[in-house]
């Protein structure tokens, strides 16, 4: 009785330790290198007491990889209601058990997984346009990724819901690692332990551990995470780079580090091939362009008309020989510098919407049918209305 | 003088390839906006065009400007878009004598090897007849045109400077070699017309394409918007398109300057054939268009014509969709004789150019204006 109770205070604390630390990190600031004990998160032999030190959201008793003592990344990432946004250790939720009920994004800038999860209130197909099928018992009805590349063994670029074959750096991947901590020489480890705060400018972990495979630390994404992951977007947010670059695809492909480049690397048509021949002959775009300037008109006409940063639609920035400056962010849009990208109107893990949009797309009507100023027509200013 | 009359007609022909294009009868479109777009022509992994293509398209559209503007027989407007239907694949069966909106109807392009009812435009990518095969010239009377310097893109000329050979080098919807948007040298029909439908047109001022009537370039006009009647699906004296004319040819806005942009020797302004190739008063050269109808008791013309009939529409110099009467104030223009798109008769003509001078009975046509020739 006595060891029982012990054991259970154990665990208590252990757990309320990791919490700590998390909060003391993840939180204002965003990240920061982890700190703290040891113990809060790693577990050197899932053993203490005779009893496994598993816990977080759908933990089990069996030792997990890197000595983690949560169950994958949605052990700590994960919550078992709608409420929490900030899981253990208060890293940021992305999967929510439930609806997620803690802004009107309904989950922080990246989404959330509820959507496209087994508990979404949508039936397939919805459910699985909603989301990166990063649930292995929802498997992705799209491969290889749409715009991109059949790379085979059930890699990144092929599906995200299966496990990659092979024991190397990009073997053994499944759900959330097929995009985060990507290293062709290693798993996914050690980013946790890299300092990701404030601006992540061209140098690793990179923003939100976005990186390629390419070699070494070459390409990953540059970018401003915001301190609550945009839980709330009144003050801040995130930032992201953008650079006019075409003609390939990927990160290393491209020779950037761009959010854009990074999601070209597995949906690579949708940015390689959006122009007609080629910008610079002046060619129409043949898809919805993504790291294109925002063009100016005289008088304002259409983008140039966007010049209040609003997170629903966000824009990406040149790093350099722009007015912003990349020492925080900034509520202003600056057409003719700033970008449209993927992300302007998708969202990476999950949303309420088909294909992740960041709006209900059915809702966008154009020549004064409703849905004004919002979804596409942040942009497109002049195409609401009447 | 029927050869003239014919050569006339192929010229007003061009000035019409016009009515039709635009977005819901006025204002901007409206809609959803996959209606009309898809945004990386993906949906669940399968392309997103509504023909029988996968490329991707120009301004994300899911259809090509035939795609959307075209039904099976009997469709006027379509449904979900409201796109004037400016090609049936059977004969129309609807607007003034059955011949389809306004324009007319590129039907006819598909009925004969002829290839004399329409316009041949290359971009209805159908047609078992092929693209102006029986022409090995360019478009009859052609002569590079000018446009205002607010329409021109920096460097480029308004349209082709040559055109040998339209059936190696077919019409467009728009563009360069087209009829509607902007047709700076290079542009293609979704480059030329770009925006355009995107333009709240309620008021036409020819200021750009997208204000401009049926969004052709810097030209004027009153597009017939009232319910029921929209791109003249049905038409008669006093509802019916109001097409911008000039009583003394010499306006750049006009309906018929439009046509001239390719015809020009069969038009009297400066910038196209002049009254070298047209004449400047009777006996005409070539059968006038933006000069008013003449009053004189000793013309042959004149104010017989009174009462408006879609069949012979006028333009005005102040144009509306209601006006009923044809007086010494109402302007003979390309579209009086011919329609735009394509019609059942040869040259694109409004009717049949099979009258009889002194015949009574031949009422209409040519002999509506010209009624003391019946």
């Amino acid at each position: 009785m006595k060891q029982a109770k012990m054991l259970t205070l154990t665990v208590i604390l252990a757990t309320a330790a990791l919490v700590a630390v998390f909060l003391a990190v993840f939180s204002t600031p965003a990240a920061a290198k982890v700190t703290g004990p040891c113990g809060n998160c790693h577990t050197m032999h899932n053993s203490q007491g005779g009893s496994n030190m598993q816990t977080g959201y759908d933990s089990g008793s069996d030792a997990q990889a890197t000595l983690l003592r949560a169950n994958g990344c949605l052990g700590c990432h994960g919550a078992t209601n709608g409420a929490t946004w900030q899981g253990v250790g208060g890293a940021p939720v992305v999967f929510n058990f439930n609806e997620p009920a803690f802004n009107a994004a309904k989950g922080l800038a990246g989404g959330n997984f509820y959507w496209v999860s087994p508990n979404s209130p949508y039936t397939d197909p919805k459910r699985d346009a909603c989301g990166h099928n990063v649930f292995s018992d929802n498997p992705d009805t799209l491969t290889p990724a749409p715009g991109g590349f059949a790379c085979g063994s059930d890699s990144c670029h092929d599906n995200i819901d299966k496990t990659s074959a092979g024991s190397g750096g990009l073997g053994n991947r499944q759900g959330c690692t097929k995009c985060h901590m990507v290293d062709n020489n290693s798993g996914p480890k050690g980013f946790h332990h890299a300092d990701d705060s404030a601006a992540v400018i061209n140098s690793f972990p990179w923003y939100r551990f976005l990186k390629g495979h390419g070699p070494g630390n070459s390409r990953g994404v540059t970018g401003i995470e915001d301190g609550d992951w945009e839980q709330e977007t009144s003050t801040d947010h995130n930032e992201y780079l953008g650079a006019v670059v075409y003609g390939d695809e990927g990160l290393d492909g491209l020779g950037v580090n761009t959010m854009t480049a990074f999601c070209s690397g597995c949906h690579g048509d949708f940015h390689d091939d959006q122009h007609q021949g080629t910008e610079a002959e002046g060619n129409a775009w043949i898809r919805h362009p993504s790291d294109a300037v925002l063009p100016t008109d005289t008088p304002p006409t259409e983008y140039d008309a966007y010049m209040i940063y609003n997170p629903q639609a966000p824009v990406a920035r040149p790093e350099s020989g722009g007015t912003f400056d990349w020492t925080g962010s900034s509520n202003t849009v600056y057409p003719g510098e700033d970008m449209v990208m993927c992300l302007s109107c998708h969202r990476p893990h999950g949303s309420p919407y088909p294909d992740m949009l960041r709006w209900d797309y059915d809702t966008m009507n154009a020549g004064g049918g409703g849905a004004d100023g919002t979804g596409c027509f942040i942009c497109h200013t002049n195409k609401d209305d009447a | 003088m029927k050869k003239a009359i014919l050569t006339l007609t192929v010229m007003l022909a061009a000035a019409a390839l016009i009515a039709a294009f635009s977005g819901p009868a006025s204002a901007a479109v409206s809609g959803v906006c996959s209606d009309c777009h898809t945004m990386h022509n993906s949906q669940g992994g399968t392309a997103m065009r509504t023909d029988d293509e996968s490329a991707p398209m120009q301004t994300l559209l899911i259809g090509t400007c035939v795609g959307c503007h075209s039904a099976g027989a009997g469709t006027s407007i379509e449904a979900v878009t409201g796109a004037p239907i400016v090609y049936n694949t059977g004969a129309p069966g609807y607007g003034y004598n059955n011949e389809g909106l306004a324009a007319g109807n590129f039907y006819n392009c598909d009925t004969t090897a002829e290839r004399v009812f329409g316009h041949n435009i290359t971009d209805m990518g159908i047609g078992s007849q092929g693209i102006d095969s029986g022409i090995t010239g360019g478009p009859p009377g052609f002569v590079a045109a000018t446009k205002p310097a607010e329409f021109t893109q920096s460097g480029s000329a308004w349209g082709p400077t040559t055109w040998d050979n339209v059936g190696t080098t077919p019409v467009t919807c728009a563009g360069e070699l087209g009829c509607h948007g902007d047709r700076s040298g290079g542009y293609d029909s979704y480059k030329g017309i770009k925006g355009a439908h995107h333009t709240n047109d309620g008021t036409i001022d020819g200021g750009t394409v997208g204000s401009s009537y049926r969004f052709l370039a810097g030209i004027k006009g009153v597009e017939l918007n009232t319910s029921g009647y929209e791109w003249e699906v049905q038409a008669d004296g006093t509802h019916h398109n109001g097409y911008q004319g000039d009583s003394s040819y010499g306006s750049d806005n006009t309906i018929s300057y439009l046509c001239g942009e390719c015809h020009g020797n069969f038009h009297a302004h400066t910038n196209l054939g002049g009254t070298d190739e047209v004449g400047s008063d009777s006996p005409w050269l070539r059968h006038p268009t933006d000069i008013e109808l003449d009053a004189s008791t000793s013309g042959v013309f004149t104010t017989d014509y009174t009462s408006y009939n879609v069949e012979t529409p006028v333009a005005l110099a102040t144009p509306s969709t209601s006006t009923s009467t044809v007086d010494t104030t109402s302007i003979v223009m390309c579209l009086s004789c011919h329609r735009a798109h394509a019609s059942p008769h040869t040259d694109i003509l409004r009717f049949e150019y099979d009258m009889n001078a002194g015949d009574l009975a031949d009422d209409g046509g040519c002999e509506r204006c010209h009624q003391r020739q019946r």
